[in-house]
């Protein structure tokens, strides 16, 4: 019996050793809050966990579908953290100086460095983000099970930061599913920074 | 993804040191309300039988596999009998090929499906707050594919990780009760899960691990799917 | 001291349960008739007879279901290449080498930069395109496909399955003697077929399979110092990264493995010196070996370039530059490089090699958003605009034309 409990324990700490295993809490539909600077509405209850850089945010669990929401990249910044040492340090790194060009670049390089296949670029676009000029860029791709993903990134720069969010699911069913409450939480996005210059 | 998958394997641990057995997830009671013949389809069962050896790796058993699909299939067939419905099976070489098909996806959305249910609804620390009370995975309405094909009402899928101690693991085990040791025998862990073809909806989801159990014969395999199906709808 | 010990009890229990595995000393066959053989006359000989289907109850069985279970997926990955000619081209080199094995092995072309091929018991072959862009002709395809299938059928997975077994067999007990007094759980180490997949072949098993590969090479009357040569031109892409201090490649089990490559390339090219006739060996097929890859090259240098390992594709692109093939796109992946990596002098650099590019002629259509970028990071803004232009001409449905638009709408 003693015995069981020490086992449960010792696994209980290995996972909560392992990165990336924090738990989840809930998300109201509300404006909230992500980092200091980047406030954003909801229209739909989310689950989040936060990572060093930004929230991960799902309704169904993060292997059907995601939304990152970077609390801003500041030069050096990746933008994912692997748990392999060596693949980490080919990651891209995000810089200030970056081109709307070269963003695409840094953000479809890191996808495919983090082990997904099949990378596609979709249609790539000038939008607005918080009121800044901004981009919009799909993509699809597959993971490492041969799932077809579909997923999207948009964001601006501003005061030397890139603001991102990065929403992707599975194509069958999942990224469609909260699309459009996406859609619209983005257009909710507001930089506290620039209400400040205001 | 592989961090993903390790963390599912220590649930799947975590369970087996937990204690019970069994748990099941569902949506509703009744499959069906009239007694038409229903049809219920069993997705390609991935079923695999292995020795553990001493060194705690897993060696598969090709022969053990080959029977237990075999009479998981007759058992399957006979509990599906009980709820007035057919089992039909799913046969692989007449699916498309395509990686980018329905079909394809459908196998490898369901698998995600599922992986996700075990994470986040079989272990608390990864609990998700919008689902304390509610389960509601689906596939989607991509299953029409599946529907119209197989003329199915209902798809099945099974899961089951069987193995068994070797003669030199049973010795392992033994020196360390003497040395205070614990060390883990062979273990059954599994899922099944059943899908309405109409919407996609997962009606029912259960879940299997204990340290013993055996597919390898008749009786043990006839045991075996009754407590995968547990709670099964009537 | 009780660490030397227990090393030493450990060594023991691992050279009384190494004794229990026999090397294969069962019949074998020739790889030309399929019909038993003696092995000691035949350099060729298989431990495998063709069409074999081992018993459900064996450990063979269970280590090939478990590959079939994997070839299942991964030819839904989505990364298998499913090109006619490609496939028809691979398939029919590897019938030629396999002979009567033929019907056994399943090749799958797999899109993934990495140089490598696989050979899984149950006849399911992979061949990685990263390998394709790196072997120059028929003859070092060859050789490769010549190894792959000298794993096969002298069964060196199984071997390999079956000293993994042994090996965690040993390792348990001497985790026991170690745990000793604290309480704690052994628990399943995993699954024999991964754990089977991260031990490299042996380094025999390594050298029979290469020898293997040597005589194919000579028996269908090519060049067999084309072997050595892949080795060769692996080691100045291994060393240019080293120079660069880019980590050791370790994703390709291929090279991974023992031994080290500068004693393969050595051994082949003595097992190349010796052979007899060799003057009569000249044959590479590099015509054939490049109307089949070279449409598709576009692709896999695409690849290439997205892991980021500068050093070793620059180095790959020299050498294929000296082999003056399409070299308009080669220049503009260099461009691509250099653009990417973004060191000191790097933005001239491309710009001269997108230059050089677009003199050898059909580029790539994307050369001129690139070079647009190029430009405009020189302050060259009026030319940035020409580039972008006719990036918007030359690729009037790309997906990104909407945001090149724009960007040209910024420098005017």
């Amino acid at each position: 019996m003693t015995a069981q409990i020490l086992a449960r324990l010792a696994f209980l700490c290995v996972c909560f050793l392992a990165a990336g295993c924090q738990t989840y809490s809930l998300v109201q539909p509300a404006r909230v809050t992500v980092g200091d600077k980047l406030s954003i509405e909801p229209d739909i209850a989310w689950n989040k966990r936060s990572i060093e850089n930004a929230e991960i945010w799902t309704v169904d669990g993060e292997a059907l579908q995601a939304l990152h929401l970077y609390k801003g990249l500041e030069d050096g910044d990746t933008l994912f953290v692997l748990t392999n040492s060596e693949k980490q340090e080919k990651m891209p790194q995000y810089s200030k100086t970056m081109s709307l060009l070269e963003l695409r670049e840094f953000i479809e390089a890191s996808i495919v460095q983090s082990g997904f296949t099949n990378l596609k670029s979709l249609k790539f676009k000038p939008t607005k983000f918080a009121d800044k000029d901004g981009f919009r860029f799909e993509f699809t791709f597959s993971n490492t099970n041969g799932l077809r993903e579909l997923g999207f990134a948009a964001g601006a720069q501003s005061g030397d930061r890139l603001y991102l969010v990065l929403y992707r699911g599975a194509k069958l069913h999942y990224y469609g599913k909260y699309l459009k409450n996406v859609e619209d939480m983005i257009r909710s996005v507001q930089l506290a920074w620039a209400s400040a210059i205001l | 993804m592989s961090l993903q998958r390790g963390m599912l394997w220590l649930v799947v641990v975590g369970l087996l040191v937990s204690g019970c057995q069994t748990i099941s997830l569902g949506t509703r009671e009744h499959l069906w309300t009239d007694s038409n013949n229903r049809r219920v389809l069993l997705m390609p069962a991935d079923i695999e039988l292995s020795v553990l050896n001493a060194g705690g790796v897993t060696e598969p058993n090709a022969a053990w596999t080959e029977k237990a699909k075999k009479l998981a299939f007759e058992s399957l067939q006979e509990k599906m009998g009980e709820t007035s419905a057919t089992l039909v099976s799913y046969d692989e070489k007449s699916a498309n090929p395509d990686p980018d098909s329905d079909e394809v996806q459908l196998l490898k959305l369901h698998q995600a499906v599922g992986g996700s249910i075990m994470l986040h609804k079989f272990f608390a620390p990864l609990a998700l707050p919008t689902k304390k009370e509610s389960f509601d995975w689906t596939l989607g309405p991509a299953v029409a594919t599946l529907r119209e094909k197989h003329a199915a009402d209902y798809g099945l899928f099974v899961f089951i990780r069987d193995s068994y101690a070797s003669g030199g693991r049973a010795a392992a085990i033994f020196i360390g009760a003497v040395l205070g040791v614990g060390i883990q025998g062979g273990t059954q862990v599994g899922f099944a899960s059943l899908v309405d073809l109409k919407s996609g909806e997962i009606v029912w989801f259960n879940r299997l691990a204990r340290g013993q159990g055996d597919m390898r014969n008749e009786k043990g395999a006839t045991e075996t799917i009754a407590l995968l199906l547990n709670n099964f709808p009537k | 001291m009780i660490a030397v010990r227990q090393i030493g009890c450990a060594i023991a229990v691992l050279g009384m349960l190494g004794g229990c595995v026999t090397t294969q000393s069962g019949p074998t066959y020739s790889v030309s008739t399929g019909k038993p053989t003696a092995a000691a006359d035949d350099k060729l000989a298989a431990t495998l007879k063709p069409g074999a289907k081992p018993a459900l109850n064996t450990d063979d069985a269970g280590l090939r279901m478990m590959y079939d279970k994997a070839e299942g997926k991964f030819k839904t990955s989505g990364n298998v290449v499913r090109d006619p000619e490609i496939n028809r081209y691979v398939s029919g080199l590897v019938c030629k080498v396999a002979g009567p094995y033929c019907a056994d092995i399943r090749v799958y072309v797999i899109r993934a930069p990495y140089f490598n091929a696989t050979m899984g018991p149950n006849g399911a072959m992979q061949v990685w395109t990263g390998l394709l862009l790196r072997t120059r002709n028929e003859a070092q395809l060859m050789a490769v496909l010549g190894h792959e299938i000298g794993h096969y059928l002298r069964q060196h997975s199984l071997e390999r399955m079956r000293t993994a077994v042994n090996t965690s067999n040993a390792l348990a007990f001497f985790q026991l003697a170690t745990a000793g007094a604290g309480v704690g759980i052994v628990g399943a180490m995993g699954s024999l077929v991964a754990l089977a997949q991260l031990t490299a072949y042996s380094r025999d098993q390594e050298r029979e399979a290469d020898r293997f590969g040597h005589l194919f090479l000579v028996k269908h009357g090519y060049d067999p110092r084309e072997a050595a040569r892949i080795w060769g031109q692996l080691i100045e892409e291994q060393d240019a990264e080293k120079e660069e201090g880019e980590e050791e490649e370790t994703r390709s089990v291929f090279l991974a493995s023992h031994p080290l490559p500068d004693e393969r390339r050595d051994t082949l090219w003595e097992l190349a010196d010796e052979v007899e006739v060799r003057e009569k060996l000249t044959k590479i097929n590099e015509e054939v070996y490049n109307a089949v890859f070279l449409p598709h090259r576009r692709m896999f240098l695409r690849d290439e370039l997205n892991l980021r390992r500068f050093a070793r594709f620059e180095t790959l692109l020299e050498m294929l530059i000296e082999d003056g093939k399409q070299v308009a796109e080669l220049h503009y992946f260099r461009g691509e490089l250099y653009r990417l990596r973004n060191d000191v002098g790097d933005v001239e650099r491309a710009e001269k090699e997108y230059e050089l590019a677009v003199e050898a002629g059909d580029p790539p259509g994307e050369i001129h958003r690139s070079m647009g970028q190029i430009h405009q990071k020189l302050g060259k803004m009026d030319a940035a605009k020409g580039a972008f232009q006719r990036y918007l001409k030359a690729k009037p449905n790309a997906e990104d034309v909407d945001i090149i638009r724009h960007i040209i709408g910024k420098l005017s």
